[in-house]
């Protein structure tokens, strides 16, 4: 079972260049990850870091819940197979893939059974003593994979592994990866730039961008619901069709104005119910998106509906077998061959009747049309809207939007005019004492979530319910007013609360604080060495007993019987194996002969049969040209025959020669892996009969030295015991502390494990800033000081408005959620959980916890 | 007509050029080998005479006397250089390869600078810190022994790095990377992945590093200071032609300089079947 978790992870090269930003995600046991994008864009610098051949500059990696940021990569439990395969040349296919179980001291005959167990599944049985030069791309490939499934790894990394095959070589092996991942029930995670490959292979696939992640979903959601522009364009072939339009809402129909086009289209307001409002004024440019099998040619029936028509001029034509690709231009000025914002392509079944440069009638399908905003290029029709937009109007303390009117609290200071009232989905609520009824019309089912569409009054709203809310429930809507925003234009009426309070922290490690804080953290770094020591004591005593008991149970045997009679069959044992190996060497000697001897008869055979050949191509060119030389009178033919002939003389003995040789390197390759058949064989079963001696022996040893056997063995514990109780002890000593305006913090251990792993020992001299969710901060006796400044009173929720002075004189408004008010001015103190709160580095901005 | 004309015009010219050049060549070798030739004859010859370039009686008897002559001991010399010779090859060998894989693959601060610094320092004459190796060498108590030879030869043994990191660098890096997943430190990458595919740099290596002490004449000579034990060929020959102020052990000399080039010859003939395979091929795309 293998999780990886990335967590904000960063790669910062020396000179500056951020190669992978901030990348978070969840890989699932046994998932098929595909990274993709341009390239250059860190997919593979993200993977050799997770493989460990790169550093991971900042943020966590972990596999199965341990952080793996330092370990060597040969310690992770993975494996990797690389663009150019990286076989090991001087090793057989066999050795290849043994390799990394030798280096692990696998027994000989597991690592014998584990390579005749890959070699079936990539069927390289018959391969398995040729040397890779001997073999295709397709077979070294596939070595690669062998080597990497052998050591059934947690993890499979795949770094471009198709990319140097030929296409059709490609489809077969993607194939294969893919059976090989229905088989073998790891995770994999596969690096391309292919999008075939991320689509088809896929589970999830992670689109990135100039090392971000643009978006991390299925194949199937990622075609359906990009996220934003880069993703809908790169995902799709041929790519999607982008043009820049206004949206207007004119009642219930939204009319869509296309830029440097004459082609409009009204549709039903409905039909784009998702699309924020904010873009619907005719003024905001968004991005226009449609896939070409998305657009078709108008028909006879289409005639009549002529308001989702487009006017199209044919700029040319892609023919592909089954379909045609037509190229057109929505600007009648426009040629269609570059990529513009005018250009469009149509799938077509055929050209038939059209040419280049008419202009034809296509119908889009709206309810496939994407939309992003022009500027961030995200997309502009969320899945899952964050926010309800309305119009609205503040007149004294009461809001009305939509014929709806909600009285905002005395707490809430408000100017009075007209705005747009923004609405957080975490902000609706359904409760039964709520203060507006709606209907439920639609619930739509979102990956583990379900959206509802909520109707109020005329207005559509959206919030996330659970499975008990059903089409067409009449139900009681709640606001939380603490999240609500107003704006008008660029002025904010009123703003949303503010969920964090921050402020600003400074690392220290244990002496620096017991120094300063007058010895008083003495008794804290006592009782952690005195825990861990006692820990390892009660350890140690447990390996004596357990020895001890040993040794009393096998202290009545006869041990010099045992010894005289396992020395005997130590003898006899070593007799049998001298002749098994001398057989074995006889064999092999013999097979290396015969093999020489057909070697040499070969060549010799294949040698005589090229200079026969040859020497038949002479003869046959003398004999035609002494036959020219008799018939032919004509003085310009008998010098231009005579150059021929020329010619094939100067050339002839070179051309026999490249044939021979080349005769003879064939000849030599066939004998090369004939050899290595024998000799790559004889080579394991003499290690194997080796080993297996030697495993007898030390076994018939161990029975009759039982006692030192087990004494060794406890050596061996107690050293290891030891060398663990030291580390526990170092760790038990790193002690940290946050300094928040004076105050000592001890950091937890996940805290400073993440402070130090992110930045080493830099850590020390680095300004962070502390977020305390106001939620998660009380009211107490000792902590933070601080003054009260004003009280705010929501209703259910009360919050306390105090200040906190800083040491450097900076001032910071804290919200604290209480029950009762607290007189302004009182001084207080406010104590908080550092594990609730988030953690920044302040200078790089760098999320730590 | 005029085409096949133009196909003779072009043969003859052919001809011509390549007979200048062969003329060239046949002069330069025999530049080349004449005086080698004259010394293997003379090594044959019974008593020297400069106007006499075929001996007029052949012999056998200056390489025996070569043997058994007791005021220069040739087989000690001999043995004292093959000894030199073999420790500081392989030591030079593995710290020369080493240094190399080292350059090539790790990246540590301060590589370049010492790239360049061992590239400056490189072209300073060796004889200019003769008189302190001397003086270091009597520190640790070596100044009157061959090991001292060895020492000394062995300590710029890294700064031979240059052509073997040109090759380390063509083999591809993800094949260390390939190991190092498999479970390889640096070490045994370096053993039993680099090492095997580079047999024709390690030949190179080993035949440079063999053949430097076993000519050597200035540092030997200078440490040995006389003592005739200590001598390696190079010195003791000189020894032989320079005492005699006749030229009585010409042929004994000539002798002599036969039997040291026969061991270089040697070693070449056994290792040049390595240096001639190509092993990196099927490593990566192919």
């Amino acid at each position: 079972m293998a999780n990886i978790k990335l967590d904000h992870i960063y790669k910062v090269y020396p000179n500056g260049v951020k190669a992978v930003s901030d990348f978070t995600m969840d890989i699932k046991d046994k998932e098929f990850i595909v990274f993709v994008g341009p390239s250059g864009c860190g997919k593979s610098t993200t993977l050799r870091m997770i493989a460990g051949l790169e550093d991971i500059s900042a943020g966590e990696l972990y596999i199965d819940d341990k952080i793996v940021n330092d370990v060597e990569p040969k310690d992770r439990d993975i494996t990797m197979v690389f663009q150019n395969y990286a076989l090991y040349p001087h090793m057989t296919v066999y050795e290849n893939m043994a390799f990394g179980l030798q280096l692990r001291h696998v027994p000989t005959e597991e690592i014998h059974e584990r390579v005749l167990w890959a070699a079936n599944i990539l069927g390289l049985t018959d391969y398995l003593d040729r040397k890779p030069r001997a073999m295709s791309g397709g077979q070294r490939q596939r070595v690669a994979l062998g080597r990497a499934i052998l050591r059934n790894p947690k993890v499979m990394l795949l770094d471009e592994p198709l990319s140097n095959l030929d296409a059709k070589l490609r489809a077969q092996m993607r194939s294969e990866i893919a059976k090989l991942h229905q088989d073998l029930q790891t995770t994999f995670i596969y690096v391309t730039h292919d999008q075939v490959e991320a689509m088809t292979l896929g589970t999830r696939v992670v689109v990135m961008k100039l090392g971000e992640i643009q978006q991390i979903d299925s194949p199937k959601n990622l075609y359906d619901y990009p996220q934003n522009k880069f993703v809908a364009g790169f995902i799709g072939t041929p790519q999607m069709n982008f043009f820049q339009a206004t949206l207007l809402r004119k009642g219930d129909k939204i009319e869509i104005k296309f830029e440097w086009s004459d082609n409009k289209l009204t549709v039903d307001a409905n039909d784009l119910i998702k699309v924020q409002p904010y873009y619907l004024d005719g003024k905001h440019k968004v991005w226009f998106g449609i896939r070409c099998e998305d657009v078709r040619l108008a028909t006879s029936e289409d005639k009549d509906d002529l308001e989702n028509v487009f006017n199209v001029k044919i700029s040319h034509f892609e023919e592909l077998g089954n379909e045609t690709l037509i190229y057109g231009d929505i600007n009648m000025q426009g040629d269609g061959f570059k990529e513009t914002s005018t250009r469009i392509i149509v799938k077509a079944l055929n050209s038939n009747n059209l040419k280049i440069g008419d202009v034809v009638k296509v119908k889009l399908n709206i309810s496939k049309v994407h939309f992003f905003d022009f500027d961030t290029e995200v997309s502009i029709v969320p899945r899952i809207p964050t926010l309800n937009v309305i119009s609205c109007k503040i007149n004294g303390h009461e809001l009305s939007f939509d014929g709806n009117k909600l009285t905002l609290p005395k707490v809430v200071e408000v100017s009075n005019g007209e705005g747009q009232l923004y609405l957080p989905i975490s902000a609706l609520s359904i409760t039964p004492n709520g203060k507006f009824d709606a209907t439920i019309i639609n619930i739509e089912q979102v990956e583990d979530k379900k959206l509802a569409y909520l109707k109020l009054n005329e207005r559509v709203l959206f919030l996330l319910v659970d499975d008990t809310a059903k089409i067409g429930d009449h139900v009681k809507l709640d606001i939380d007013i603490t999240q609500i925003t107003i704006k008008n234009g660029e002025k904010t009426l009123v703003s949303t609360l503010k969920k964090y309070n921050e402020i600003s922290a400074t690392f220290i490690n244990y002496v620096s604080a017991n120094t300063n804080e007058k010895n008083k953290y003495n008794p804290l770094l006592d009782s952690r060495i005195s825990e861990v020591n006692k820990d390892y004591d009660d350890k140690l005593k447990e390996i004596n007993i357990k020895y001890d008991a040993l040794v009393k149970e096998n202290s009545s045997k006869d041990l010099a019987a045992i010894k005289t009679e396992n020395l005997k069959k130590i003898a006899e044992l070593t007799n049998d194996t001298k002749e098994k190996l001398k057989q074995l060497e006889i064999n092999y000697k013999k097979g290396v002969a015969d093999v020489k001897k057909q070697h040499k008869v070969n060549k010799k055979e294949v040698v005589a049969k090229v200079k026969e050949e040859q020497e038949k191509i002479k003869k046959e060119e003398n004999e035609s040209y002494k036959k020219f030389l008799k018939v032919n009178k004509d003085k310009d033919v008998y010098h231009k025959r005579k150059a021929e002939h020329q010619d094939f003389k100067e050339n002839y003995p070179k051309e026999r020669e490249n044939l021979i040789n080349k005769a003879i390197d064939g000849e030599s390759l066939i004998f090369e892996t004939a050899l290595n058949g024998i000799k790559a064989p004889y080579k394991r079963d003499k290690k194997m009969i080796k080993n297996s001696y030697k495993s007898a022996v030390k076994k018939l040893r161990d029975e009759y030295n039982i006692i030192s056997v087990l004494n060794k063995q406890r050596q061996d514990e107690i050293v290891k015991l030891e060398k663990e109780r030291k580390t526990a002890l170092m760790k038990a000593k790193q002690i940290f502390f946050l300094k928040i305006n004076g105050h000592l913090y001890q950091s937890p251990d996940t805290i400073s494990n993440k402070m130090i792993q992110g930045l080493g020992t830099k850590v020390f001299v680095k300004d962070f800033t502390v977020e305390i969710p106001n939620d998660k901060i009380y009211v107490s006796d000792e902590g933070l000081k601080a003054t009260v400044t004003s009280f705010l009173d929501y209703g259910e929720k009360k919050f306390v408005i105090c200040n906190v002075k800083e040491e450097d004189g900076n001032e910071h408004e804290f919200y604290v959620l209480h029950d009762s008010e607290i007189k302004k001015g009182t001084e207080i103190h406010l104590s908080f959980e550092l594990m609730d709160t988030h953690i920044t580095e302040k200078s790089m901005n760098l999320r730590i916890y | 007509m005029a085409k096949v004309e133009r196909y003779h015009s072009k043969k003859a010219k052919e001809i011509t050029s390549k007979t200048i050049i062969y003329i060239i060549l046949v002069i330069m070798a025999i530049i080349w080998l004449v005086p080698f030739i004259y010394l293997v004859i003379q090594s044959f010859t019974e008593s020297y005479s400069p106007s006499q370039i075929i001996p007029e009686h052949w012999t056998f008897q200056n390489y025996i006397n070569l043997f058994t002559d007791e005021i220069y001991p040739f087989g000690r010399w001999y043995l004292n250089t093959l000894v030199i010779a073999i420790i500081t090859a392989v030591l030079q060998t593995i710290i020369t390869l080493m240094t190399a894989y080292a350059f090539s693959r790790l990246r540590f601060k301060s590589r370049q600078g010492y790239m360049k610094l061992i590239l400056v320092i490189g072209m300073f004459p060796s004889f200019l810190g003769m008189i302190v190796t001397y003086f270091l060498l009597q520190l640790i108590g070596l100044s009157g022994s061959i090991f001292g030879l060895i020492v000394v030869y062995c300590a710029g043994a890294g700064m031979g790095y240059y052509v073997a990191k040109g090759f380390f660098d063509t083999i591809p890096r993800s094949l260390d990377e390939a190991a190092m997943i498999d479970g390889a430190n640096k070490n045994t990458v370096f053993w039993k992945v680099i090492l095997p595919l580079s047999k024709p740099i390690v030949v190179y290596t080993i035949l440079m590093s063999f053949t430097a002490p076993w000519g050597d004449y200035m540092m030997a000579s200078y440490l040995a200071q006389g003592k005739q034990e200590l001598f390696n060929v190079a010195v003791g020959l000189q020894q032989m032609m320079a005492k005699g102020k006749d030229i009585t052990y010409f042929p004994q000399f000539c002798a002599g300089a036969v039997i040291v080039s026969i061991g270089i010859m040697a070693l070449f003939f056994w290792l040049q079947r390595y240096y001639v395979e190509g092993v990196t091929g099927g490593a990566v795309k192919g």
